[in-house]
């Protein structure tokens, strides 16, 4: 679960902490100007992160707690991300904050025995100060809504609000008490104007707290329609909204319309429901809230209307070498995997499957398990925020073997990290690109394999299909190690198929290296490999011979029946089961680089 | 013209330029540009009928060969073995060529060219290809120019990555 977004900086990241484990760590969500990325900042000190970032400063610098109540700071050096120990004040565990930050140089925080520090920037030094407990009762939540850069507001034990502020000559509490005196249970938040707050109270009611110029008041904002306010109030906007979550789950802002508050339910992320505060507000028109499926959403206003983003869950890219050459010279090919519409609770089918049909089937198996010193593998996990890839139906007005008259019938939207589109229909290549795939596959290697010769995406969906275009291979996780192993010839040494149609002749033109124009024993490509005994052409296996491995002319090769020959009756190339023939082989050879 | 001739073996760079370009007819875009921190060895064979030829101030530095980036290959049907193949009016493909800090200062410029017929295994067989006056077998198909490149988004983080700086 995603604790409360924070710490939002440049209108382009925010960050997040994750609340269950193994994943206790920072994360920041960032957008590189192509598209939101999560990354990974780990834990401090190896101690998992606990509460809200908070305390962001000069969009470079925020604060968290950890487990063992320290608090650290996260600062962008201007070469890399530090972590700076700021350990306990006294010795005492933190327990809320950091929060209520000022004049980019002080922050506030909880302890343990309910005391206000501040630690600050003293010139020299960064310095604890006690606050100590108003009325000697502890506080209960995070410090908020700091105002004027010299006072803020907290809650205590029996529900009161107090104000922390600086006279001029020192720092003293001013009871706000209980609306209606009724405890107020969530920290306050939703500062505008540097003279007004917000806080929920017991019963689910919003109140404001006014100074009206000659003193403070209390403001009923009551209830959204159907349901209580279950958060505190955050992602204030021009000093005239913010919004909270309902306790049914539901987003709701309250707005100042120009002459009277109002509630807007902005309902519930598709398929979730939120259960944090919101937080992170951006340009005035984005925040963003945790939700019960673990993932982040952002609520958008695209100048015409509020729309919910789906961020996923907090997992970040990764990548992982599965074979590594890299020391060896010449340079290895380099087979980059990547993997679109597998959501986190997918990855292990998507690794699952990288390793049985490519590394323990087309690196453990004949040619290509003795040049596995001739690769290097690298698998890039690309987190989808949905789980499978979009799906397009086509009519193919019986002639399966021609797309041209084929029409859509239905489509299904994933939103998915390459955008691939699966059909199922040969005739159109079994899927289909969209206009984010290329530059998504090119941002996806550029991070994490930018020496990629080839690469194979594996797209999260169970039918058959694949589909080659360039130096990309895309197949589905129904497509098997064999078929990967005879595309792998047409990728990595050009190969051509050696199977054919009946009734098609070969027009001319280029053909690939394993295909021969001539079945003449002297300007035969492969002639060195043909036994003297072997008939040219080859119409059939010589008695005592080898489908796979008696190499001759046979007729027929590069889909054509006549006008090409093929190395060997059988071989990887003309169907997927038999290994590649002598001819493939040397051809693959002379490609890679030997050991 | 014979120093022209082995041009690509000299090449003694430790980066290299990886471009993702666009072709559609006789036009190329560049998609991408970026530099990696890793020296290109020079191809053993070539694959494929496509080349691309790398030029610095008029000067061929590098060249290699690629597969028709135009065609889109369907995978057989299950217990089948024939490919359904498409033409694509658009394609893209990815250039790697060696770069040092002194491209910086140069005309760059990218010419992919088509074989129509089978190209020579080796590839310091092609670069004859390039250099002979009138030759037939390479069909020049676009050309991305210096302005190009320059004008690129990244080309401002390529340049940093050579060390060039610009006042």
């Amino acid at each position: 679960m995603p604790t409360a977004p924070g710490s939002a900086m440049l209108n382009a990241k925010l960050f997040v902490t994750r609340t269950a484990d193994p994943w206790r760590n920072l994360f920041e969500r960032f957008w590189d100007g192509a598209e939101w990325l999560w990354v990974d900042h780990g834990r401090p000190a190896g101690v998992p992160v606990t509460g809200i970032p908070g305390a962001a400063m000069l969009n470079s610098k925020l604060f968290v707690t950890v487990d063992d109540g320290r608090l650290f700071e996260r600062v962008w050096t201007g070469a890399g991300w530090n972590w700076n120990d700021h350990g306990r004040p006294e010795n005492v565990p933190i327990v809320h904050g950091p929060s209520a930050p000022m004049l980019n140089s002080k922050l506030f925080v909880v302890v343990e025995d309910g005391r206000l520090f501040e630690r600050h920037w003293n010139g020299a030094a960064w310095a604890w100060m006690n606050h100590g407990r108003p009325q000697n009762v502890p506080i209960v939540h995070a410090p908020g809504a700091g105002m004027l850069n010299r006072k803020l507001f907290v809650v205590i034990e029996d529900g009161r609000l107090f104000e922390r502020v600086w006279t001029g000559t020192a720092w003293v509490w001013n009871d706000h008490g209980r609306p209606e005196n009724k405890k107020i249970v969530q920290p306050p938040g939703a500062a505008m104007m540097d003279s007004k707050l917000f806080v929920t109270i017991e019963d689910g009611r919003v109140f404001e707290r006014t100074w009206t110029g000659s003193g403070w008041v209390w403001s009923d904002h009551g209830r959204p329609s159907g349901t209580n306010i279950a958060t505190s109030s955050g992602a204030a906007m021009m000093n005239q909204k913010f919004f909270a979550a309902g306790a049914d789950g539901r987003l709701f802002e309250r707005w100042w319309n120009g002459s009277a508050w109002v509630w807007v339910d902005h309902g519930r992320p598709p398929g979730t429901s939120v259960t944090t505060a919101p937080g992170a507000a951006m340009a005035n028109s984005k925040l963003f809230v945790g939700t019960a499926n673990d993932h982040l959403f952002e609520r958008f206003w695209n100048g015409t209307s509020w729309n919910w983003v789906d961020h996923g869950t907090l997992l970040h890219d990764t990548r992982a070498t599965l074979l590594d050459n890299t020391s060896l010279r010449p340079r290895r090919r380099t087979l980059a995997v990547i993997g679109d519409g597998f959501a986190e609770a997918d990855l292990q089918s998507y690794r699952d499957y990288v390793d049985n049909e490519l590394m323990n089937g087309v690196f453990a198996r004949d040619l290509f398990s003795a040049l596995r010193t001739s690769f290097n593998v690298i698998r890039i996990d690309l987190v989808s925020v949905e789980s499978g890839v979009s799906t397009r139906t086509f009519d193919e007005a019986g002639t399966p073997n021609d797309g041209s008259d084929d029409t859509v019938t239905s489509e299904t939207f994933r939103f998915t990290r390459l955008g691939y589109v699966y059909s199922g229909s040969w005739a159109h290549c079994w899927m289909d690109e969209t206009p984010v795939t290329v530059p998504a596959v090119t941002r996806a290697l550029a991070r994490f394999a930018p020496g990629a010769d080839n690469v194979i995406i594996v797209l999260n969906n169970g039918g058959w299909g694949g589909c080659a275009r360039g130096n990309r291979l895309a197949v589905t996780r129904g497509v098997g190690w064999d078929t990967l192993y005879h595309e792998l010839g047409h990728a990595v040494g050009g190969l051509g198929d050696e199977y054919f149609r009946s009734g098609r002749s070969f027009p001319g033109g280029a053909s690939p290296p394993n295909c021969s124009t001539t079945s003449n024993r002297t300007t035969l490509p492969w002639a060195d490999l043909v036994d003297p005994a072997t008939p040219l052409p080859t119409n059939s296996v010589p008695s005592g011979g080898n489908s796979n491995t008696t190499v001759g002319a046979y007729p027929g090769c590069g889909t054509f029946e006549t006008g090409l020959f093929r190395p060997v009756d059988a071989c990887r190339m003309r169907t997927n089961s038999p290994p590649f023939c002598p001819v493939c082989e040397r051809v693959l050879r002379g490609i890679l680089p030997i050991p | 013209m014979a120093a022209e001739q082995t041009a690509q073996p000299t090449v003694n760079r430790t980066q290299h330029l990886r471009l993702t370009v666009q072709i559609e007819g006789s036009r190329l875009d560049l998609m991408h540009a970026m530099v990696v921190n890793e020296e290109l060895d020079v191809p053993r064979r070539t694959v494929g009928t496509w080349v691309y030829e790398w030029r610095e101030s008029g000067e061929t530095v590098w060249w290699d060969t690629m597969q028709d980036p135009l065609t889109q290959r369907a995978i057989a049907r299950p217990k089948e073995f024939e490919h359904s193949f498409g033409q694509l009016r658009r394609g893209d493909f990815t250039v790697r060529v060696p770069v040092g800090r002194e491209s910086g200062g140069r005309v760059l410029e990218l010419r992919i060219y088509r074989s129509a017929t089978a190209l020579p295994e080796d590839p310091q067989s092609v670069r004859s290809l390039l250099a002979a006056d009138g030759a037939k077998q390479l069909e020049l198909l676009a050309t991305l120019d210096d302005a190009a490149f320059k004008r690129h988004p990244q080309w401002g983080e390529v340049e940093a990555a050579l060390g060039i700086k610009r006042e």
